[in-house]
């Protein structure tokens, strides 16, 4: 079965039987030659046709233009983005008619699409159409304008990439709106409130975008009725049912749907940056859209004084490279995020049994094969092992947030507690006597040391607290640390703990050492060329 | 709705009806220029169609010099491979790398509704029988493959070629009011429909053959063949 293609970058096509003006194998566009009709929108017939080179475009009959809508349509004509469909021309054929003349799109349109599910797209699918829509729109918001008649309609899918189609024929399709013709019912799922009062700002857009997320997710437009009127209405007063809606999108939803344009996202790059990001691996039928000119959160300054709008928590003021990376780190893959830290926390074990084999003979101990070596050597490779993991897995959780410090070294010393308390039980399990390990050092007494030197779980628990609390260990193990493995870090560490009254000389130094050593070494680390990248997308905004 | 197709009930008694009542009305001597083997069936607001009459049809790679049917424009052989229509039942012969459902094809093997056939590395053609009553074939590509000129699916027509609102049949056209039935019958196309058909704007016979470069309408429907 052969099916019915209402393709191309035709907008609405029109789903009754329709004459078309010109038929296959007529020229009225001289240098195009018409093949078929592919549909009729609000103000145009559109037809497949084939250059005199030999190349494939839709081609676009303007019917009633006037000189000052032609500008605004040239205004888009050399606009560049991978999610914006191609214009390639506008001309005129001998009877004045206008044309418009782009890139052909086969296949099926979003409207189509949504009618083949009606139960929505899986979430991967709908959030890699929203992503290449808003992206597409966001292009063209940033560069003044507004595409007014967003609708699924609109929306085609060329070899993977989602591409907007029917932008700047907006000045037509509101005047066509004002004389209320042509327009069907359809269109009016997708109209903001504020279009009613003749205003038509970006946030227009933005609303559309709300709506059709919102369609992708669920199979269904948020207000829906028998008449114009009804949808009208909804739009005006009736709150969006979000209660089926992913918590992941909720937020960006119901804030592009605010009934007041000022309290919605400013503009498709605002909305974009609370969007989450596709997953393009797991997609087969998307391709990763080439590298465009990335949206940032744009100047928050420009945005205090312009409006009154208040911070998504989703955009919040992005001012350094990192936190960019690190805001952009929330929202990658979680799978991924999980394989980098299983990677890390195998490559810490390694790196630990690596340099607790070099410590033994430093500290005095031959390694000679005794039962007695060997259940030293392990109890201080689990404890090195498990200190390192503590950090390894809080700097991984840590990393994509923004924290207080003081509770972060709160939360250490807590972990540290459970450290110790663990170091403490494996010492007793493997039967060690640590009296000479933990001889105090200095004539410093600890009220929770005991006096005879034989250590307690108190003495445990409380100094791989503070030995956690004290440092700021996570720091060495942010990917976006400075250097990968900085050796002063060590050094510094050891020093620290020297000034502790914890674990005698050599091992207190040896031991953090390594430990700031290890952690450094397996924690993942961002490569100079991603910086770079950040680096420079936040420059273009300062 | 018809049940769905066995080789016994293909050729049904309705089906032969149909056949006997179109037989009755051709021309004894067919009049009129005889089509070209394969030509593109233009549909207005569906898409547009490359056809092939012929019992064989050759796939290969699309090149200025090429000769075969089905030229398609990726890495493929010149000739890649032969289709080929025994009474009801289609054949592939392949002469480069042909996979039928992932397994690959050495020699001839009969093809079934909805086989899955892969060319070269990567270029996947869907082959499907949509009407049970009728021969003619469908290929699509499932990926972003195409032919040249530009198709958006290959028909293999044997006797009929149906083009209306229902989704069994070969050209799915869901705003029509009414199926359009083409006859082929030594390489003439015939076309008749229940409502009046309209060949370059003039009322048409189911009798008078029809041209490439002619136009046929039914109420808003528009059909064109162009000549490849």
């Amino acid at each position: 079965m052969v099916d019915q293609h209402h393709d191309g970058p035709g907008d609405s096509v029109e789903k009754q039987p329709i004459n078309f003006t010109h038929a296959s194998g007529s020229s009225p566009l001289e240098g195009y030659t018409i093949k078929r009709g592919i549909g009729v929108g609000g103000f145009g017939e559109v037809y497949f046709a084939i250059s005199d080179g030999g190349k494939e475009v839709a081609i676009k009959r303007i019917q009633r233009h006037l000189d000052i809508e032609l500008r605004g349509m040239r205004q888009c004509l050399n606009i560049k983005h991978p999610n914006l469909l191609c214009l390639f021309d506008i001309r005129q054929d001998e009877q004045d008619t206008g044309w418009i003349v782009m890139e052909f799109i086969s296949g099926k349109n979003l409207k189509e699409l949504l009618e083949e599910s009606p139960q929505g797209f899986p979430r991967d699918q709908a959030v890699a159409w929203i992503h290449g829509i808003t992206s597409g729109v966001a292009h063209l918001h940033r560069h003044g304008i507004v595409h007014r008649d967003l609708k699924p309609a609109n929306i085609f899918m060329d070899d993977g990439l989602v591409k907007v189609g029917d932008y700047g024929l907006s000045k037509f399709i509101s005047c066509s709106r004002q004389g209320g013709q042509t327009e069907s019912v359809g269109t009016f799922h997708y109209m903001a409130p504020e279009i009613g009062k003749g205003e038509y700002g970006k946030q227009v857009d933005v609303y559309a975008l709300g709506i059709m997320f919102y369609e992708m997710l669920t199979g269904d437009v948020p207000f829906d009725g028998e008449s114009s009127q009804e949808i009208i209405m909804k739009h005006l007063t009736d709150e969006p049912d979000l209660a089926g809606i992913d918590s992941r999108f909720k937020l960006a939803i119901s804030k592009a749907l605010e009934k007041d344009a000022s309290k919605r996202f400013r503009d498709g790059t605002e909305l974009l940056d609370a969007l989450p990001k596709p997953d393009y691996t797991r997609l087969k039928d998307f391709t990763k859209p080439p590298e465009a000119p990335v949206p940032v959160a744009p100047d928050p300054r420009v945005r205090v004084s312009e409006t009154t709008v208040p911070k998504s928590p989703a955009s919040p003021g992005l001012t350094t490279w990192y936190d960019l990376a690190r805001s952009e780190l929330k929202s990658s893959p979680s799978r991924d995020r999980l394989t980098q830290l299983l990677g890390s926390l195998l490559k810490a074990s390694l790196v630990s049994t690596i340099l607790t084999l070099i410590m033994l003979p430093i500290g005095g101990i031959p390694i000679d094969g005794q039962p007695g070596t060997m259940s030293f050597f392990g109890w201080l490779l689990t404890s090195h092992i498990s200190f390192c993991w503590a950090v390894l897995l809080l700097g991984h959780y840590w990393e994509s947030r923004k924290g207080d410090e003081t509770i972060r070294r709160l939360v250490m010393f807590g972990v540290g507690v459970g450290a110790g308390t663990l170091a403490f039980f494996t010492a007793s399990f493997l039967n060690l006597s640590l009296v000479d390990f933990h001889r105090p050092s200095g004539s410093m007494q600890w009220p929770w040391m005991a006096a005879n030197g034989i250590p307690t779980l108190g003495q445990y628990a409380i100094n791989y607290g503070i030995l956690f609390a004290v440092i700021c260990w996570w720091k060495q193990a942010d990917s976006f640390r400075p250097l990968r493995i900085d050796l002063l870090n060590a050094v510094a560490c050891a020093l620290v703990t020297w000034l502790l009254p914890i674990v005698p000389l050599p091992w207190s130094l040896m031991m953090a050492a390594s430990i700031s050593i290890t952690v450094q070494a397996s924690a993942p680390f961002l490569p100079e060329k991603d910086r770079k990248r950040y680096k420079i997308q936040i420059r273009r905004y300062h | 709705m018809f049940p769905r197709w066995t080789p016994f009930n293909r050729l049904g008694h309705l089906w032969q009806w149909i056949l006997d009542d179109h037989r009755q009305v051709l021309p004894a001597s067919p009049m009129g220029k005889s089509l070209p083997e394969r030509f593109v069936l233009w549909v207005d607001g569906v898409g547009g169609y490359l056809a092939c009459l012929s019992d064989e049809i050759t796939l290969g790679q699309a090149t200025p010099e090429t000769t075969v049917d089905i030229p398609i424009l990726a890495d493929l052989s010149g000739k890649h491979a032969t289709l080929r229509r025994q009474g009801e039942h289609y054949l592939i012969e392949p002469a480069g790398k042909v996979f039928l459902n992932g397994t690959k094809v050495e020699e001839p093997v009969l093809l079934a509704d909805n086989d899955l056939l892969t060319l070269g590395d990567d270029v996947e053609l869907r082959f499907q029988m949509p009407h049970p009553l009728s021969a003619t074939a469908c290929l699509n590509f499932t990926n972003h493959y195409r032919t040249e000129p530009r198709s958006d699916a290959i028909l293999l027509i044997s006797q009929s070629l149906i083009l209306g609102p229902g989704n069994h049949n070969h050209v799915v056209c869901r705003q029509w009011p009414e199926n359009i039935v083409l006859f082929h019958e030594k390489n003439r196309l015939y076309c008749r429909s229940r409502q009046a058909v309209e060949l370059d704007g003039q009322p048409l016979k189911s009798t008078t053959p029809i041209q490439c470069g002619q136009q046929i309408s039914l109420d808003g429907c528009a059909i064109s063949l162009e000549e490849v």
